[in-house]
């Protein structure tokens, strides 16, 4: 063989191993959490009914999962899954094994999806809530419809699901009364001063703009609308308690979002957990013992809140 | 194949498995 062909055999041999070989990595880092939460699931453990409607103008369903022997008779606790993506992407597929896990706890689950940024339809924080809600209400009814009485709910969410679960805790909104709150690396504060990333992911060019995209609204003073949809914002003394996760070194949602939140609970006596994972940037996959923490901490929630 | 050869190939793969994995955590730690 040529010294020239070895050469170029060895690079191309280098390039393709080094390329699979970072795609296994991020897959087998990144999935972690997943795998953290995964559960046997089948027909002995639950049922799952997918693809439920609910009212909302663009077609978006949701998945509920109901556990296997829950007494019919007594009060049922629902907890919802809202994904993330940023406002413009993700799916409630991605809610699956959260679903699973809870309801292997004897919870009520679902997981929803919503209408999403950048896909060419108005995408306001304010539809993404009524969305919720609406499923919200559908859920509700199915669920009495299949004999159970839910008599409380934990909305839940990673990244801009968590926004929307904050959102539907602090609004007052919920047809099903909230217990509590819990979200992983959640947007707080939606001023445009600290989305320069997220305005660049969406194309936008301006702060109006991107006020404009999370308000649905075109004005000249943002100020008291941005507050409107910032869960940091909506924190009252009448807030749920709320158990919050933070990647310390997460690149997407700016570390001091964080920080307006707990100041809010500060400010007005809301009890809250805030679990910090030192290692992880936005994933959460790099402090696997810091999820299983909060997912623990989760469930001492639900003990502690949802029993009358 | 010569012994040489197959030498070369096998440290090529090994210094590519761990740079990739390096890269792939990298990449992982400041893109999400």
């Amino acid at each position: 063989m040529k010294k020239r062909t070895k050469v170029v055999l060895h690079l191309a041999v280098f390039v393709i191993v080094f390329v699979g070989s970072a795609l296994v990595r991020i897959a087998l880092l990144g999935g972690a959490p997943e795998r953290l939460i995964r559960v046997k699931w089948n027909d002995s453990v639950g049922t799952v009914y997918a693809n439920q409607e609910y009212e909302n103008t663009n077609g978006h369903k949701y998945d509920l999962y109901i556990p296997s022997g829950l007494d019919e008779s007594q009060n049922q606790y629902l907890i919802l899954f809202i994904h993330g993506g940023s406002f413009n992407s993700g799916a409630k597929e991605d809610g699956d094994a959260w679903c699973k896990y809870y309801a292997t706890k004897g919870y009520i689950t679902a997981t929803v999806d919503y209408t999403l940024q950048a896909h060419g339809q108005e995408a306001s924080i304010y539809l993404m809530n009524s969305e919720i809600e609406s499923a919200v209400k559908a859920i509700k009814e199915q669920a009495e419809a299949l004999g159970y009485r839910i008599a409380g709910m934990a909305p839940c969410g990673v990244s801009a699901g968590g926004t929307l679960a904050m959102n539907l805790a602090y609004n007052g909104n919920s047809e099903i009364p909230v217990k509590f709150v819990f979200q992983l690396a959640a947007p707080t504060y939606f001023a445009p001063s600290e989305w320069s990333l997220l305005m660049r992911v969406d194309k936008l060019k301006t702060e109006d703009e991107f006020c404009a995209m999370m308000t649905g609204k075109t004005m000249t003073d943002y100020s008291w609308e941005i507050q409107k949809i910032s869960p940091a914002c909506i924190v009252s003394a009448d807030s749920v308690p709320s158990l919050i996760g933070y990647g310390l070194i997460d690149h997407c949602v700016p570390l001091s979002q964080k920080y307006y939140l707990m100041n809010a609970y500060d400010k007005y006596g809301v009890p809250y957990d805030y679990i910090g994972f030192p290692k992880s940037n936005h994933g959460m996959y790099n402090d696997l013992d810091k999820l299983q923490l909060f997912l623990d901490k989760s469930l001492e929630y639900a003990d502690r809140y949802f029993k009358p | 194949m010569k012994k040489k050869d197959f030498i070369a190939l096998v440290i090529v793969i090994a210094v590519a498995i761990i740079l990739g994995a390096v890269c792939g955590k990298l990449l992982l730690d400041n893109l999400i």
